[in-house]
């Protein structure tokens, strides 16, 4: 069945390519590059991917933009904070893989595709200081605005974000305190490139990578459904079939296929059996559900999992995405921030509501003695100090919460009753909660200890802890919480090898095929995840994808 | 604050445009996006829009008042956005073009509050020339579709009539004032009460 060669070929290429986000557009780019035609084929009627809805962030050791700037760093401490992150469950070969030719594809785009990189200042990883290798700044990178007018008539059928505030820079947003400072922002600069459709962030990132495959001539066909993977009677991949305005189309792939189309966050089925996670809610378009595993698997594809841990957000009412259903935002700022904490049924906190991940696991865990999740269903209670002073998704400080959206009450018991949260137990906590506020220090969990919460969740104005402000004043609010997926980076994906050649159930890779980003399995980063590595590994495995297909791979694989 | 002037031609009489301008829930179910429309007074109304910006589409209430109701040729408003720092003003002008057409004009403020003002402003920049045409747009085709509608029934009623005796010219010509007179009294009844105050 899968040998069905058709009887003719709709394009003859040299690299099909199977999605428009940073991990397709790099393959796309770096094959044209070394000599090959290549074609993007996107499902979507827009194109840039998952990329254009993310902050855009792009974590790479060792770069040449934090050596310019004078900070010190080695692949080999990048590689060795990989191999902390992933608690043991990552692969040795793609961490190295991914330490060693970070930088080098970094440079290859912004040399060969235009990318003005720039330097994101006094950003630390994740675990740094906790982690010896980590480091408090200079492995995090965006890109300069992207002039949204160069890409011509694709300057409409680019992908925009309704998360992520892309009129702005990392420097624009937290050199002015971050998001809990929101109305401190120069909002003359947000307009200015607003107006000009000067785009920063994800939007800028893929635009950069969208406008260097048009200058090469790289045909991007949107609408272009990829149904099955055709190999040769040598199980080589040698195209693909597509539907296209619902007709049947064949691109053959003379050098093999990528499939670079995200994650499975649209596929509840998925999201429950690979991810063990219940009752997601998809923060991404529809067309985010796992092709690249039906695709792959009919193939042989090893598919493979790494430890990963549910997201908490919320939806606000009136809200919508493109394709009418509910926007779903992400809770991870509105937690750590001062004055509101995150309880469970009993009342009590799970976690370090600073830092998601701590948060995740917890909420995912299971009690094996009676077969709960305690942790789940989990409430976000502030006091009226919270809506004085911060935003909460688009809505701004002190301004009117909208009609259905939480539940407001007087008195911390009348909101507990209110929420179905236990009385006592909320009582308890947040009187416990208040002294460690006035101290400055939570014993339990650590809140607001870490840097990089500090500066994502936290507000560097509050004193003397950045993300701990008491509960004391009402009204009350309580917003129930609900699983949000994690934005095309899943916990399962196609196994691959350090050429990012997709591998099967002996470890053998199969001829033609190549997955790069999202649709590889995370074996690159183990238990862990650390932002900005998802753009970073979809860049280089784009890279890397295409030069092995174009024969220039040469040692350790590069 | 941003501005925004549109001009239209409605291939109908200024008497006909103004027959259908005159509901304000015409004007509402004219948007781009629109959801509902309220009535909460005389003076005001409340709109429900779906409206898109970027990748996000919000709904919206905007709740309109007017300030001025001289029709068929000037209708002033103002309005402001239900829960958001926004607000603006409109001023509709109409006059009747040689050949039996009408010229629309739309002049469309929008106004950010608070710190946030030249990011909503930004926002609504290229959102509003889009809004205001959309209106436009569809304000013309209703009106024309109408009064196509409107032209064929007259054009059979004329043919009946001349299939009568010449004696029922009387009787034609009393038909069509009263078709005239019960448009006006249609486009009366849709007047606040001030403004009907103010024209009378």
């Amino acid at each position: 069945m899968r040998r069905a060669v058709p009887d003719h070929w709709d394009i003859e290429t040299d690299l099909a390519v199977i999605g428009s986000g940073i991990g397709g557009l790099s393959a796309a780019i770096a094959a044209n590059e070394y000599g090959l035609d290549a074609v993007v084929l996107e499902r979507s009627h827009l194109v840039g991917g998952v990329t254009a809805y993310s902050f855009g962030e792009v974590w790479i050791a060792d770069n040449h933009l934090a050596a310019a700037a004078g900070i010190e760093d080695t692949a080999e401490a990048g590689l060795n904070y990989m191999r902390w992150l992933s608690a043991g469950f990552g692969d040795e070969r793609l961490m190295r893989s991914q330490a060693e030719h970070g930088h080098q594809a970094l440079r290859f785009f912004e040399e060969k595709a235009g990318v003005r990189w720039k330097l994101i200042r006094d950003f630390s990883d994740y675990f740094w200081p906790q982690c010896p290798d980590g480091r408090p700044e200079g492995r995090f990178i965006e890109v300069e605005p992207f002039p949204a007018a160069s890409l011509g008539e694709w300057q409409e059928r680019m992908r925009a974000s309704p998360y992520v505030p892309y009129g702005m820079t990392h420097q624009d947003m937290f050199g002015a305190g971050g998001i809990a400072n929101f109305l401190s922002w120069d909002f003359g600069i947000m307009a200015g490139r607003l107006e000009r459709d000067e785009r920063c962030l994800g939007p800028g990132l893929a635009g950069y990578f969208v406008k260097a495959a048009l200058d090469r001539g790289i045909p991007l066909m949107t609408g272009t459904d990829v149904v099955k993977l055709i190999a040769d009677d040598e199980d080589r991949v040698i195209g693909v079939a597509c539907k296209r305005d619902g007709e049947d189309y064949f691109v053959r792939g003379r050098s093999g296929v990528v499939i670079a189309a995200s994650g499975y966050d649209g596929n509840q089925g998925f999201e429950r059996r690979m991810s063990q996670h219940l009752d997601v809610h998809s923060s991404l378009g529809r067309e985010i559900d796992g092709a690249h595993l039906r695709l792959a698997g009919r193939l042989g594809a090893q598919i493979a999992r790494v430890p990963d841990v549910s997201m908490l957000g919320y939806s606000i009412p009136g809200e919508e995405i493109e394709d009418g259903r509910p926007l779903w935002r992400n809770a991870l700022t509105e937690m750590g921030l001062p004055h509101a904490l995150v309880v469970n049924r009993q009342g009590r906190r799970f976690g370090d509501e600073s830092f998601y991940r701590t948060l995740g696991f917890a909420v995912d865990y299971m009690d094996g003695g009676d077969q709960t999740q305690p942790n789940f269903p989990c409430w976000i209670i502030q006091d009226s100090q919270f809506r004085a002073k911060y935003p909460f998704g688009s809505i701004m400080p002190a301004q009117d919460l909208p009609q259905g959206f939480g539940i407001r009450a007087d008195t911390l018991e009348e909101l507990a009753q209110m929420s179905g949260i236990d009385v006592e137990g909320l009582l308890a906590e947040i009187d416990r909660f208040n002294g460690y506020c006035a101290q400055g220090i939570d014993p339990d969990f650590k809140r607001g200890e870490k840097p990089w919460a500090k500066y994502m969740c936290g507000d560097a104005n509050n004193r003397p802890n950045p993300s701990l402000g008491p509960i004391t004043q009402g009204p009350f609010y309580a917003f129930k919480l609900e699983r949000v997926s994690g934005g095309g980076i899943s916990a399962a994906g196609l196994l691959i090898d350090e050429y990012c050649r997709v591998v099967d159930y002996d470890d053998q890779p199969i001829p033609g095929l190549y997955a790069a980003g999202n649709s590889a399995a995370r074996l690159d980063q183990g238990a862990g995840i650390q932002s900005g590595f998802s753009n970073a590994r979809g860049m280089t495995h784009g890279w890397l994808a295409a030069r092995h297909a174009a024969g220039k791979s040469s040692g350790f694989p590069a | 604050m941003i501005e925004h002037q549109l001009a239209i031609e409605i291939a109908a009489p200024s008497d006909r445009v103004w027959a259908y301008v005159a509901d304000m829930a015409n004007w509402a179910a004219a948007m781009p996006g629109y959801r509902s429309f309220e009535v909460i007074d005389e003076m005001n109304s409340r709109w429900t829009l779906k409206v898109g910006v970027a990748a996000l589409v919000r709904t919206v209430n905007v709740l309109v008042r007017i300030d001025r109701w001289e029709g068929p040729g000037l209708v002033e408003f103002t309005y402001r956005l239900d829960n958001d720092p926004v607000d603006g003003a409109g001023r509709y002008t109409a006059r009747e073009l040689p050949g039996g057409a009408t010229e629309v004009v739309l002049d469309v403020t929008i106004n950010g509050q608070g710190p946030m003002a030249p990011a909503w402003e930004a926002m609504a920049r290229p959102l509003l020339p889009k809004l205001a045409m959309g209106f436009a747009q569809t304000l013309k085709n209703r009106i024309e579709e109408q009064q196509v509608t409107q032209a064929d029934k007259e054009r059979v009623s004329d043919e009946k009539s001349r299939q009568r005796p010449a004696g029922s010219w009387a009787s034609a010509i009393l038909a069509r004032l009263s078709r005239l007179l019960g448009m006006v009294l249609r486009a009366k009844r849709s007047w606040p009460a001030s403004v009907r105050v103010f024209r009378e």
